[in-house]
């Protein structure tokens, strides 16, 4: 018998790459939805400007390495629009096009493209967007005030601080449950419409497109952590109502820790990577220098996953054959 | 009179490759703390520099004269001790050129001490080469680091100027500097790709 | 049991808030190098902590020492590199004369480990050596521990840094650094951007 390590992305015969690229797409596209319905084109515009940046990049690193063009590899759209919904719909414009251009032409292109990458591109985009330009990333316009939004221009709106900015504080955010599962707060724009991401989420699980329990064990671990460790002085179901349903958690443990590249082989090791990440995460919103560290959290527990593997499976010549005959 | 020739054509090499076809920093790997900590200035690009030099080509030649006669466990000890000994005068003399370089630079300056650019080449190269070798091989190594702590500097203040300055704290952390180092070293073996393709398209031709 | 949880906070927090060698970029090189040999990681990492721990403990006696002396930013470091040097040396020989090959087996990591100890522990030598025992026993595991938790993550990173997918000019070192980069961005963002 030879059982053989094979290279990520580790997919079952009727799936390919660009199937799944395209149903992620598909979701991240209805993200965009409610944003648009609410507050006009500006979203449209943006995640047009941020793919076109990742397109173009995907051309220049091609034309410098005479290599050709994968038209059928939507990866770079996904990291792109991934990148676009982690970002405040306020932001200037060319705050996603360069988180764009750092996860690919730093995260993914020099370590080999699809199915290579060691780190969620998107999330060292949106990791190097928060270091350099912290002011802009977390700056929120009030979703309540209901100002108009300029299709292109730069926003000079007031800003408000999101509920992952209050639970920072050590306060409970004050906002209705039911604007919180619509999206009505203030926070990055893909991220606040809680029931459209459990959607998105359902629809990736049942095309198999994602892995489940690499979310739940995600939310799961984030959960414990805000039951026996609250930030702020309430009833630990309060605590985990607002950790879960705040912030870039949600959307980051559906559409980011489910990366099949950057994600462990086994049930088993989904199972840990997940619930490590959720931990981790946790542990950036209460230690961390920013309101937000779920970007940051997905690039440590991205690091972890060969050793989860070995730990799993116990292969100790990662990348030779596990067993020979 | 050809042998002259071909021993300073080499040593010419040894040099060439301490700047840039084998630096340091850039294919071994070696002392990078100094580049990605204090690389984002260019006035302690050029105190870092100054104390590298002072302290790796007077260690360098140092074990070139004894380093044969010191068992090989030892040596690393015998290195470490030294180079604390040598950074004494390679502080005084830096400070006496640049005043108060030394206290600026902190713990960039005391790490000097233990770079393990210099360590390495002070234990491993300088025992078993000739002095002439040994002179090409330190300056080269200083010129290279000068040259790479350089182009971080300028790159850091390029992407400064360029940036909005509430975001320029975070150019001058490590993680950017490791960055930059990603790319330079990608440069560098290009090149060097580049030069073994042309080398061995020569040999055939010859062939 | 507070001397206990004081030991446990410092070690925790060398690992993660204090990790010098992700957020502070100090130290690599033997990182990598010892990533290389993941067999003797243990045994590194094990000396790192034991002469991190000598070092806490003469650092504070030379610190103590130097305390009103002008030349201290010049003298310190130089006196604690020499006190590491002298340990290394001692502990080489002791090692080396027993009577099982214990030396034969370990003793080229002995080295690195005396020398990056000194890396290591420069930051704190130079900004704040106020240490307790417990303190300096705690600071000494974490220490160790950060350095086998780094060198692991790249024992296992390595082979897959170097793979054909990759351009050429990136296989290897260059891919190595970027993951460095990246790595120690995440490190960032849970330290920001204070340092030391």
């Amino acid at each position: 018998m030879t059982l053989l390590n094979a290279k990520a992305p580790y997919l079952k015969k009727e799936a390919s790459v660009s199937s799944m690229m395209r149903d992620t797409l598909i979701a991240l596209a209805f993200l965009l939805i409610l944003p648009v319905v609410r507050y006009g084109v500006r979203p449209l515009v943006m995640a047009g400007m941020t793919l076109l940046v990742c397109a173009l990049c995907e051309i220049a690193w091609s034309l410098l390495q005479s290599r050709s063009i994968n038209a059928s590899d939507c990866s770079s759209m996904v990291t792109g629009l991934v990148i676009v919904l982690l970002m405040p719909l306020n932001a200037p414009m060319w705050l996603p096009c360069a988180a764009a251009a750092f996860a690919i032409l730093v995260a993914k292109k020099p370590f080999g493209s699809t199915g290579h990458t060691p780190f969620n591109p998107a999330a060292a985009g949106v990791a190097f967007a928060t270091l350099l330009w912290p002011q802009q990333m977390f700056a929120y316009f009030n979703p309540s005030a209901h100002e108009a939004l300029p299709a292109f221009a730069d926003c000079n709106v007031g800003t408000v601080p999101s509920p992952a900015a209050v639970l920072k504080n050590g306060l409970k955010p004050d906002i209705l449950p039911m604007d919180m599962l619509w999206g009505v707060f203030a926070g990055p724009v893909g991220t606040t419409g809680i029931l459209v991401v459990c959607a998105c989420g359902l629809y990736l699980f049942l095309k198999r497109t994602a892995n489940w329990e690499i979310t739940a064990c995600c939310l799961l671990g984030a959960a414990l952590m805000a039951a026996l460790w609250p930030r702020i002085a309430c009833i630990p179901l309060t605590s985990v109502k607002y950790e879960l349903m705040s912030g870039s958690l949600l959307f980051c443990a559906v559409f980011m820790l489910t990366d099949p590249v950057t994600s462990p082989r086994t049930w088993l090791g989904r199972v840990i990577y997940g619930f490590f990440a959720g931990v981790l995460i946790m542990l950036f919103r209460r230690y961390g220098a920013y309101e937000q560290g779920a970007a940051f959290a997905i690039l440590i527990a991205n690091a972890a996953v060969p050793h989860i593997n070995s730990l799993v499976c116990g292969d100790r010549r990662w990348g030779e054959e596990l067993y020979e005959e | 009179m050809r042998n002259k020739g071909v021993l300073l054509r080499e040593t010419g090499t040894i040099f060439l490759n301490g700047v840039f076809y084998k630096n340091p920093v850039l294919v071994g790997a070696l002392g990078m703390f100094p580049v990605v900590f204090a690389g984002d200035d260019l006035k302690n690009a050029a105190e870092l520099s100054l104390l590298y030099f002072f302290l790796s080509v007077p260690l360098s030649f140092f074990f070139c004269l004894v380093g044969e006669m010191v068992p090989a466990w030892i040596r690393p000890g015998l290195v470490l001790a030294s180079s604390a000994i040598f950074y004494l005068p390679a502080a005084w003399l830096t400070d006496k050129i640049e005043p108060g370089s030394i206290a600026s630079l902190g713990m960039a300056a005391s790490l000097m001490i233990c770079n393990s650019m210099m360590i390495s080449r002070a234990n491993e190269y300088a025992p078993t080469h000739i002095g002439l070798a040994v002179a090409a091989d330190a300056l080269g190594c200083s010129a290279g680091f000068m040259l790479v702590i350089t182009l971080t500097v300028l790159i850091r203040s390029f992407w400064k100027t360029c940036t909005d300055p509430a975001g320029t704290v975070s150019v001058s952390l490590p993680f950017f500097g490791f960055l930059i180092l990603g790319f330079l070293a990608a440069l560098v073996q290009g090149i060097n790709e580049k030069r073994s393709q042309k080398a061995g398209k020569k040999k055939v031709t010859r062939g | 049991m507070t001397t206990f949880a004081q030991m446990m906070i410092t070690a925790l927090l060398a690992v993660t808030t204090e990790n010098i060698l992700f957020a502070g970029g100090v130290g690599f090189s033997h990182v990598l190098r010892a990533a290389r040999r993941p067999k003797t990681l243990g045994v590194y990492s094990l000396f790192v902590a034991l002469f991190s721990l000598f070092s806490a403990v003469g650092g504070s006696w030379i610190s103590a020492k130097l305390a009103g002396s002008v030349f201290r930013p010049v003298l310190f470091p130089s006196a604690a590199a020499f006190c590491a040097a002298l340990a290394y040396i001692l502990v080489a020989l002791l090692l080396k004369f027993l009577p099982f090959p214990f030396y034969k087996q370990y003793g080229q990591v002995l080295a690195p480990a005396a020398i990056n100890t000194v890396v290591l522990s420069m930051p704190f030598a130079v900004n704040r050596f106020s240490l307790s025992p417990a303190s300096a026993v705690g600071y000494a595991l974490g220490t160790g521990i950060a350095f086998y938790l780094a060198a692991g993550f790249f024992a296992r990173a390595m082979p897959e840094l170097k793979n054909d997918a990759m351009p050429k000019a990136f296989r290897g070192l260059p891919a190595t650094l970027l993951y460095i980069g990246i790595l120690s961005m995440a490190f960032a963002g849970l330290v920001g951007t204070k340092l030391f």
